[in-house]
């Protein structure tokens, strides 16, 4: 195992970032980046992924610092330092048992979300509890292996990303009407910030980096992975905003379940030998719905065996054991009213292993290297 | 004392006799290895006990010119007889020649009992002399071999006729012949221990990596089982995974594909007895590349590697994309096709997942057959299975007129893929695909895909990753590999095997 450590690449990087915020939530997204900011929208990703910069500056941060530690590593070293080790396995247990929480409830959210979508607009008859099912029982599949297979299928399936930047677009020119963005005004600054506290959600997933970018070759670009990663996936967001405004107008959105499946849907002329592409285009997205739970999963079970320091055998078994309240967890929401609201709630905690810990790492950890410096400075001055 | 010699003696013989009985249930390895004796009697005695006796073994007795008793021990049909009769007997009885020894290409002496019985049953003759306690080994192996043929599996339209036969010297011959390179190395081993086959493992010294060598002797070294048949023994015994459906290991037919592969930093291994040699490691470009790729122009080739990968989707999805479009996505269809196509299927009592699995199977029958057929009566079977897969199926009502064509499709296009054993590996990954996109359309069709992806992912061969150079992504590589660069743009070579002496083409002049 530990042979395996730093081996991934600066695009890995990039692949296993992107792919793991951009998942399900897009097919929402219009919808719930309209309801508050109306034809202003598109701004409200924008605004959220601008949230995500601070935590992901302290990931960096971190990682440069401890080059080739994972977070389930460096986190007792920062909360107890070199003198107070024991305070430190003591601090970061709550920290490291939200984040491991935080992403097993996501995986479950975000594994029912698609059933939803499956199950509603192409396999009718299709119980929901068979859609879970077989979408974890791929995720077993995956978590069956050694985190360098997880890395390698993200970056195989990294093509399909450019899914909503390249198809979309293309497929609603046609029904634009381009009048629906304007007017150019914000309403209300109070919505706004509602609006982009609420997308954030969308970019949950950067925080698995806390892993990957200890795993990371040594001499991968770290910042250059975040910074392209997040940009990448901030353009896709506002774009497929912006489209969902363009086709429908932002009040007859928020009467759609899956606007940017309806957008699909509108697609009159896709050409050669498909009349209607909405099946096709779920199907593609599929794969990067996968990659979006299947990382926090996978990555939930590989922090578990980090952490105890375990092999492969303890990932395996583990992996297998979780997936049973993870079926009760994704199939708890009663309908999909019940499951929005269950995913809101899920928003606002995510705050807290997303943003708060590694903020809180990073600050705690200016203050010791201040410290060390300091006490490196004294010496000098001592000699 | 004299008595307390005879006992000795008769101990001696008795030991003796028992480890020359000892074997017979066992292989080579456990053949004790006696010291040969003075006396040529008893040497011949030894030997026949070791082959118990065999018919076909020959033993020719003379006196040389030193009127010495002499035996020429061989294994009928093994042996070229004219070089024993001329080369060796004459040589020796002929006063006139004063040498005394035979002319034989190949001339070692031993003085164990196994040497000698493993070189007898190679096809070498053995000589003896009365009073010189070893054999001399000639070698006279000559056996009747195929000639060098055109590859059976294997065709190209351009590129060399010329593919390896069952005889291993042959082989590694046609690849000597391509590849004047001293660095080139030869490894003999012997695995089997009934069969005792030869096998050569070759590789470039300077350019394959030599963990890599390494890894691949300590892999065959490993192998102890009784008989190596054909190469595809070695192949499923030394492979990194070995419940994969995916061929690790790549065979070939095709002497011109062993060199190539060399230059590219892999291990070539030829097995005695087969025409099938094996290259390691292998990546999943296998799939769709053909020596053939690298004697066109690259325009062309690229082209025709973007038609494999195609053929190769057909042969996979076609079947189960009927399925699920005719069953759970008929909205997707134009209208004007879903229409024909419910027309043709309005006679079909069947589910479309029974109607695609019984055509497909029907296409798998023909296609077992046809291989089993003797020639002359092959053709048969294209008629009939033209009769009644095709023409009476449909008029029957059994099928749809448009799942012919998508059976007739994908036959073909699992026939384009350049390697057999990887072509077999989608022909039967079809079939789970078609489960499952009768279960959930599309759905069904993408989770198997992704199943695969992430299997396809763990694989590695040799520890090169199976899918590189997509991934781990490697720029370098990806010039050959959807698209074949031009020849002046491949100046180095692919890096993803560990290459020592990466630069194929120092510099480039323009003609």
């Amino acid at each position: 195992m530990e042979n395996q450590r730093g081996s991934i690449s600066t695009w890995q990087l990039i692949a296993i970032l992107i792919s793991s915020m951009i998942g399900v939530g897009i097919l929402t997204l219009p919808r719930t980046a309209t309801t508050q900011m109306q034809e202003m929208g598109w701004l409200g990703p924008l605004i959220g992924g601008l949230i995500a910069v601070i935590p992901l500056m302290s990931i960096i941060y971190l990682s440069k610092q401890y080059p080739g530690l994972t977070f389930v590593e460096y986190a007792p070293l920062i909360f107890g330092g070199k003198r107070h080790q024991t305070w430190g396995k003591i601090l970061h247990f709550p920290w490291i048992l939200a984040y491991l929480l935080f992403q097993f409830l996501n995986t479950g959210m975000v594994a029912r979300g698609f059933g939803e979508v499956i199950v509603t607009t192409v396999l009718l008859d299709t119980p929901l509890e068979v859609i879970v099912l077989t979408l974890f029982m791929i995720v077993l599949y995956l978590c069956m292996h050694e985190f360098e297979v997880l890395v390698r299928v993200n970056e195989l399936l990294f093509p399909i990303m450019f899914v909503p930047i390249l198809i979309i677009p293309y497929v609603t020119i046609n029904s634009a009407s381009w009048y629906n963005l304007l007017p150019l005004h914000i309403d209300s600054w109070k919505g706004t910030a509602e609006t982009a506290i609420g997308t954030f959600t969308m970019y949950t997933g950067f925080e698995l980096m806390m892993i990957y970018f200890g795993l990371a070759m040594p001499g991968a670009r770290i910042a250059l992975a975040t910074w392209g990663g997040l940009s990448f996936t901030v353009v896709s967001y506002v774009l497929t905003v912006a489209a969902g405004i363009v086709v429908f107008g932002y009040e007859e959105l928020q009467h759609l379940i899956w606007p940017t499946l309806e957008m699909v849907k509108t697609a009159q002329r896709t050409g050669w030998f498909l009349e209607r592409m909405e099946s096709a285009f779920l199907t593609i997205w599929m794969a990067s719905v996968f990659t979006t739970f299947g990382n926090m999963y996978y990555t939930m079970i590989y922090a578990t065996r980090l952490w105890l320091k375990k092999g492969i055998r303890f990932q395996r078994i583990a992996a297998l054991v979780f997936i049973i309240p993870l079926f009760y967890v994704s199939l708890g929401p009663q309908n999909i009213v019940e499951f929005f609201a269950y995913a809101q709630k899920l928003t606002y905690f995510s705050y807290l292993p997303t943003v708060l810990f590694p903020t809180l790492l990073a600050v705690i950890q200016l203050f010791r290297a201040r410290g060390a410096h300091a006490v490196a400075d004294d010496k000098k001055g001592g000699t | 004392m004299s008595q307390f010699w005879k006992a000795w003696q008769k101990r001696k013989d008795t030991l003796q006799e028992k480890a020359l009985h000892h074997h017979t249930d066992r292989s080579m390895e456990n053949i004790s290895d006696i010291e040969l004796s003075l006396v040529i009697d008893e040497n011949i005695m030894m030997i026949e006990k070791g082959l118990g006796d065999c018919d076909d073994l020959v033993i020719r007795r003379f006196r040389d010119k030193r009127d010495t008793d002499c035996a020429i021990v061989f294994l009928d049909g093994m042996v070229d007889r004219n070089i024993i009769s001329e080369f060796i007997i004459t040589y020796m009885t002929n006063p006139q020649i004063p040498v005394d020894l035979p002319a034989s290409n190949e001339l070692e002496s031993t003085d164990g009992l196994r040497q000698v019985i493993r070189n007898v049953l190679s096809g070498t003759a053995v000589l003896m002399r009365n009073g010189e306690s070893k054999a001399y080994l000639n070698n006279t192996r000559g056996w009747d071999r195929r000639s060098v043929d055109e590859p059976q599996t294997e065709s190209v339209v351009r590129g060399p006729r010329d593919g390896f036969c069952e005889t291993l010297c042959v082989n590694s011959a046609l690849i000597r012949f391509r590849l004047k390179d001293p660095n080139l190395r030869v490894r003999h081993m012997v695995i089997g221990q009934r069969t005792q086959t030869d096998i050569y493992v070759m590789y470039i010294e300077g350019i394959a990596h030599p963990p890599m060598v390494q890894e691949v002797l300590a892999r065959m070294e490993k192998i102890n089982v009784d008989s190596i048949l054909e190469s595809g023994y070695i192949e499923q015994l030394i492979q990194d995974r070995r419940w994969s459906p995916f061929p690790q290991i790549q065979n070939t037919e095709r002497p011109d594909k062993v060199v190539a592969n060399l230059l590219e930093g892999k291990v070539g291994i030829l097995v005695d007895g087969t025409p099938f040699a094996l290259i390691a490691p292998a990546v999943f470009s296998q799939f769709y590349q053909s020596p053939e790729d690298y004697y066109e122009r690259f325009y062309i080739a690229t082209l025709l590697r973007f038609i494999r990968i195609i053929s190769i989707s057909i042969a996979l999805l076609l079947p189960s994309l009927y399925i699920a479009f005719s069953a759970f996505h008929p909205e997707m269809i134009p209208s004007r096709l879903v229409i024909a196509m419910a027309a043709g299927r309005s006679t079909v009592p069947f589910p479309s997942l029974v109607e695609a699995l019984f055509m497909e199977l029907a296409i798998e029958i023909l296609r077992e057959a046809s291989v089993r057929l003797p020639g002359p009566i092959g053709p048969t079977i294209g008629i009939v299975g033209a009769l009644v897969v095709g023409e009476a199926a449909v008029s029957a009502g059994l099928v749809s007129p448009v799942m012919v064509i998508i059976v007739a499709v994908t036959t073909i296009g699992s026939f384009a893929s350049p390697s057999y054993s990887a072509a077999i590996a989608i022909r039967m990954l079809r079939f789970p695909v078609m489960l499952l996109a009768g279960m959930f359309g599309l759905y069904g069709i993408m989770l198997f895909l992704i199943v695969i992806l992430i299997h396809l992912s763990s694989l590695k061969s040799f520890g090169v990753p199976y899918m590189s150079p997509l991934s781990p992504l490697n720029l370098r590589g990806m010039k050959d590999l959807f698209i074949r660069a031009p020849h002046h743009l491949l100046r180095t070579r692919p890096t993803m095997f560990h290459v020592h002496d990466e630069i194929r083409m120092r510099e480039d002049e323009k003609p």
